[in-house]
């Protein structure tokens, strides 16, 4: 922004300011602080205090959060340095709960856990503020999740689709590719209306770099926010960021229109909280977590909504990722955003380095509603996938053993073979709905059994420009019906049958 | 700033409604607050109190040339018991506790008046009884001096500041140009 400000213009301001300014009197409540260390500060006096609520500090100027209301002293939370407070300062209350700012300003901005820009732009410019933590809708207000929210990633879309409003946990070991899967999927949200916020908690700085990289390359940024609390970032920002972008993602849900949020990751919030706790001296439980990390989390989720015609019909889809040790989905943390989401994805560093990319586990991957908002035609192709890909699966492990095999077990495995081989798709790069059920179809109906299957990836390739090229019939009459009308299949094997004799020749 | 440990008010506590019972409050309060005074102006005795390696008869001994013919014998009482179980060093905690809860039970609290000049004794009670009518109860003001206001001055009761100083008033000013 260069706006030129004339001086006599600041001076006229200023005139008015320091004239409308009244001089009244200052009543606050304060405390004064007892002790201070790692972030946390305990504070005598504040006696009408509320937990959750905000307190400054008179030195250093930052604020803090209460957590701990006990009988003669306050547990407080400080947000940034906690080095220029020391004991005995004073601490004086604000009478605010911690609130960020909402709005379609957000969009294109990185922001931090209280909503402060740090992409080195201008202020936000926002409508209204929201409090962080908020309750979330409550039965009447919903409605059922209906409508797809397409990733752009084929074994996805086919296997575990996702639905408006759904939550679908996105749980694997380091390195297997989390967080691609949910840029990708952001990715995937261009022009289709639905508005992103990526929270970054204690993540590295480069990282979160990279993402906003990405995004920016591929024209994301516009309609997605980042959130970032970072590694460097304290405890107290690690563990509110999660709240701060759901309270964002939540206005545009409540205005009618549909959000996308990604928290990568929850495990490193649950520590941040589990931090927080210990030097609280709230009581630890299993793995040193407080007895409320459950409830840290599914309150959280639970935001995650499809709302009815009523309020307006808005959505926040949530992805969380989660990170395990060693493949370990039974640890604290893995099982219980397992079972307050609606299903999970389930990445694996074997198929990682096996080159199956996305490395997703088709057997242990599940969606418990996104069913129901699969598109028709999706459902008509992927049906008889599952159960081809699971028998694969099981002959898969016997064939290694067996030397000879009857011709049916053969058909099968090389089926299963190249079943996989369409499930690959490269990072970035997100294909549209009707191309996915065109390669999945020809896979299903046996286009591809005479392919060898070093060569499926490039048949894919050919089916896509084929479809891009030719009269695009199929393409039209697919994105008129949804569904796997006589008249679409026509239109599909058409193009498949030309493409498999010339691949033959 | 420290917080009396909690056995100190549970020592208060008793030892104001044994005193209330036996009709003895005038007497144990005047008691409690001669203490006080004394641990703060001698720092002898303070050491004394919390000096854990004299031999119990010695403590008592003491205890009992410095306070048994001047006291009420429940404050004597409590100076015994408190030696016995060697918990002199909470004789200056029970004392400000005593007093602040006996205070209140009279609608009485205390608070300090922060000026950046001495202030006249007049300013300091017509102050007092001003800032006593907003809570209903009757204000007990020390006066306190601290250049850093600048000017007007800062009334702490409790935990409510009324701030009317010009530091604040600098400082609100600077918020709300900062703020726009």
């Amino acid at each position: 922004m260069s706006v030129d400000l004339r001086p006599e213009e600041i001076a006229s301001i200023l005139k008015k300011q320091i004239g409308a300014f009244e001089a009244k009197i200052e009543v606050s409540e304060v405390g004064t602080v007892l002790n201070i260390g790692d972030g946390i500060a305990r504070v005598h006096g504040l006696a009408g205090i509320m937990a959750g609520e905000l307190v400054t500090f008179d030195r250093g100027d930052v604020t803090g959060l209460v957590l701990n209301l006990e009988e003669d002293n306050v547990g407080i939370a400080i947000f940034g340095e906690d080095s220029s407070v020391k004991e005995g300062d004073t601490v004086r209350r604000t009478g605010r709960i911690a609130a960020v700012p909402v709005g379609d300003g957000l969009a294109g901005r990185i922001v931090d856990a209280l909503g402060r820009p740090i992409d080195g732009g201008a202020a936000i410019q926002a409508t209204e503020t929201r409090k962080i933590e908020l309750k979330a809708p409550g039965i009447i207000d919903r409605a059922d999740v209906r409508e797809p929210l397409q990733t752009g990633i084929k074994v996805i879309d086919a296997l575990t689709p996702i639905g408006r409003g759904q939550r679908e946990l996105i749980i694997g070991d380091r390195k297997t590719g989390k967080t691609s899967l949910a840029i990708d999927t952001i990715l995937n949200q261009r022009g289709e209306n639905v508005l992103c916020f990526y929270v970054a908690i204690g993540q590295k700085r480069s990282t979160v770099v990279q993402v906003c990289e990405i995004l920016k390359r591929n024209g994301a940024m516009e309609y997605t926010t980042v959130i970032a609390a970072t590694a460097s970032d304290p405890a107290p920002m690690q563990f509110l960021a999660p709240y701060s972008g759901c309270a964002m993602a939540e206005y545009v849900r409540d205005t009618g229109r549909h959000a996308l949020i990604v928290f990568d990751d929850l495990t490193k919030q649950a520590q941040a909280y589990r931090q927080l706790s210990l030097l609280l001296r709230r009581p630890p439980g299993r793995e040193a977590f407080p007895g409320d990390v459950f409830y840290l989390h599914s309150r959280l989720l639970e935001r995650a909504a499809k709302l009815s015609p009523a309020r307006g019909g808005g959505s926040l889809t949530a992805l969380p990722i989660v990170e395990t040790q060693a493949n370990d989905i039974s640890a604290y943390i893995p099982t219980n955003v397992i079972s307050i989401t609606d299903g999970q994805i389930f990445l694996e560093t074997d198929a990682f380095n096996a080159g199956q990319r996305p490395a997703i586990n088709p057997g242990i991957s599940v969606s418990r509603v996104g069913g129901d908002a699969q598109l028709k035609a999706m459902k008509q192709t992927a049906g008889s996938l599952r159960l081809d890909l699971a028998q694969y699966r099981e002959l898969a492990g016997f064939s290694q053993f067996a030397s000879d095999m009857d011709a049916a077990t053969r058909r099968q495995l090389d089926r299963g073979r190249r079943l996989m081989e369409i499930m690959k798709q490269d990072v970035h790069v997100t294909i549209p709905v009707a191309k996915q059920v065109a390669i999945i179809f020809a896979g299903t109906q046996g286009y591809l059994d005479n392919i060898p299957v070093t060569k499926v990836r490039q048949f894919e390739a050919g089916l896509f420009e084929a479809l891009d090229r030719e009269p695009a019939e199929y393409l039209n009459l697919f994105n008129r019906d949804k569904a796997m009308t006589p008249d679409v299949k026509a239109a599909l094997e058409t193009v498949l049958k030309r493409l498999s004799v010339k691949s033959r020749t | 700033m420290k917080i009396p440990p909690r056995a100190a008010s549970r020592y208060a506590n008793a030892l104001l409604s044994l005193a209330r019972e036996s009709d003895a409050l005038t007497a144990v309060s005047a008691d409690i607050a001669q203490i006080r005074a004394a641990v703060e102006q001698s720092g002898e005795l303070a050491r004394f109190l919390d000096n854990p390696m004299l031999p119990q008869e010695t403590r008592r001994r003491a205890l009992q040339t410095l306070f048994q013919s001047r006291v009420h014998p429940l404050t004597w009482n409590l100076l015994m018991v408190l030696a016995s179980k060697r918990r002199l060093p909470l004789l200056p905690a029970i004392c400000a506790v005593f007093q602040s809860i006996e205070e209140a039970g009279r609608g009485i609290v205390r608070g300090t008046m922060t000026a950046a000049l001495p202030a006249a004794a007049d300013a300091v009670s017509s102050m007092a009884d001003q800032v006593g009518q907003r809570f209903g109860k009757t204000v007990l003001l020390s006066s306190r001096t601290d250049p850093a206001l600048l000017g007007g001055c800062r009334v702490q009761v409790g935990d409510i500041v009324y701030d009317c100083s010009l530091a604040a008033r600098l400082r609100l000013a600077k918020q709300s140009l900062a703020g726009g």
